[in-house]
């Protein structure tokens, strides 16, 4: 339990020895009344959007992790796997990511070959650490096509490519999404001036292919105050809006909020003067940061749509 | 706490599945005790955005960390332990619609008389309730919301928030005293005295005048 509490929520008079009785309810039946009138307020129920966002949160961390050990167990080194087996006692998934749960239980009889496990345990080491730097040298070849097709360069291009690494249709059409991204800007709202590094490009729809849903950007200034109304608003008008084909990673984080059901708006626009997108289903609007994926959702409000 | 069927694996036997790399186990887990888990945030935030977000946290955090898990107390324990961090960890970095009220009767709007406890009164009643939590201090809120809400044992609360059973017991009478004059207007054959509805003739209790 953390100990840094807010001044405001320290209360001097919470700690008594242990075994302390509870005078005041003894003294006072009136409290016993306030226990039982407690009790019988109903639990409230779990919405059934927010628990399959939950569900396909922890799906996702499933699927990564599941990922994960297959990258490990087919890492270049053919130590890795033994030496997982042959590991010292308390870190049997060294070679995995840091929080990864312990997968395997240590095999018996191995422990008499801890010296030859030592001198293994660096071999995966080094292959973790090529394969590290191949994936690196790739992205920042993905952040270069990302970088020359932008029309704003990026410093970070690196972490530009590395916010799109699945996404190679996305990075593929960066280039032409990039021009067309840029003339709805030039008629946009003043606030969606640039690409934010670590922010894939939306790519033009493509006739022939058939999205989940497409990501329109209107340029409309959302306010929070008006943020239902608006949304409702551009749901049913989205003539004369630029349309896009969502990456992977914008796809996910709306499926994430949605619950798994189609959006009925998702809108590159700004919300109280930051780029941001606007989602909304028949029930609710989300704002969400523009780098928002599935394991990372950037909310930064919700509201519902009444009615 | 939950009755299994027969053959239904324990909690404690999907969490050692899920460390062993079973990728349904743990939203398994969840959903056994996803209820009680979704009371919990919900009661201690007082939003149910906010505790859509903690309870997320709290089982992101819970799916990750499965391995720390010991074993010296119940797999609900950890997990709602983990729901009760998730939250108020929540509360203290977006401190918002705090509800002040100086405990005075008198301040309070002067309720309809309830006759019959019907849904929209219970629906009525728990928002009032809500509006009550977010009285008090979010710790006092959480001992409370454990042991009278949700009814879990003194001694279990104390093990979910890293306290002793005293501090609980302590707790949750500070939050009981301090809830006492809002929830009693609630109640069927209310209002309290001194909180009657202007009329010409209701004598006034405040003292004072002539």
């Amino acid at each position: 339990m953390s100990g840094q509490w807010p001044p405001e929520w320290e209360d001097t008079g919470d700690v008594l020895p242990a075994g302390a009785d509870q005078p005041d309810a003894e003294a006072s039946p009136r409290l016993a009344e306030v226990s039982a009138y407690l009790a019988s307020v109903p639990a409230p129920a779990l919405p059934d959007s927010i628990g399959a966002r939950i569900s396909a949160a922890l799906a996702a961390e499933a699927a990564t992790r599941t990922a994960g050990r297959n990258h490990g167990e087919l890492s270049p080194a053919g130590g890795t796997t033994e030496a997982n087996g042959a590991a010292s006692p308390g870190t049997p998934s060294e070679s995995l990511t840091p929080e990864s749960p312990a997968l395997a239980p240590r095999p018996a009889g191995r422990a008499p070959a801890r010296a030859r496990v030592r001198r293994r345990l660096r071999l995966p080491k080094a292959s973790t650490g090529l394969g590290l730097l191949v994936a690196c040298l790739l992205f920042a070849g993905f952040g270069w096509v990302v970088s020359r097709g932008s029309s704003q360069s990026s410093s970070s291009a690196a972490a530009g490519a590395a916010a799109a690494p699945a996404a190679s249709s996305s990075s593929a059409a960066g280039s032409s999404g990039s021009g067309a991204e840029s003339a709805p800007k030039a008629s946009g709202s003043a606030g969606s001036s640039a690409i934010r590094p670590g922010v894939a490009p939306l790519a033009p729809v493509n006739p022939g292919a058939a999205p989940l849903f497409t990501v329109i950007e209107s340029g409309t200034a959302y306010q929070h105050a008006a943020l239902a109304r608006q949304a409702r608003a551009r749901e049913a008008s989205v003539a004369g809006a630029a349309r896009f084909t969502p990456t992977s990673q914008l796809i996910g984080c709306v499926l994430h909020f949605t619950g798994g059901t189609l959006p009925r708006l998702v809108d590159r626009a700004s919300y109280q003067g930051t780029d941001a997108y606007v989602i909304a289903s028949s029930s609710r609007v989300w704002v969400v940061g523009l780098g928002c994926t599935a394991a990372k959702p950037e909310l930064v409000v919700s509201v519902p749509l009444a009615g | 706490m939950s009755d299994l069927a027969p053959g239904e694996p324990s909690d404690a036997a999907l969490l050692r599945q899920h460390c062993e790399g079973d990728p349904d186990s743990f939203g398994l887990l969840f959903k056994r005790h996803s209820g009680r888990l979704w009371a919990v945030a919900l009661r201690i935030t007082c939003d149910p955005d906010d505790a859509a977000d903690a309870l997320q946290d709290a089982m992101i955090s819970a799916f990750r960390r499965a391995a720390d898990f010991r074993g010296d107390s119940a797999v609900t324990t950890w997990l709602h332990r983990i729901v009760v961090n998730a939250s108020l960890d929540l509360l203290r970095r977006h401190p918002a619609r705090a509800v002040t009220w100086s405990g005075d009767p008198a301040e309070l709007p002067v309720p309809e008389p309830r006759q019959v406890l019907d849904s929209s009164a219970a629906t009525d009643s728990r928002l009032d309730i809500d509006t009550a939590l977010r009285t008090l201090p979010p710790p006092q809120r959480a001992a409370l919301v454990l042991v009278d809400m949700l009814g879990y044992p003194v001694a279990d609360v104390a093990v979910i928030l890293g306290v002793s059973e005293g501090t609980v017991k302590s707790r949750c009478a500070r939050s009981r005293a301090k809830l006492l004059p809002y929830l009693a207007h609630l109640r069927t054959g209310f209002p309290l005295p001194g909180n009657q509805p202007a009329t010409g003739n209701v004598p006034s209790e405040q003292g004072g005048g002539g």
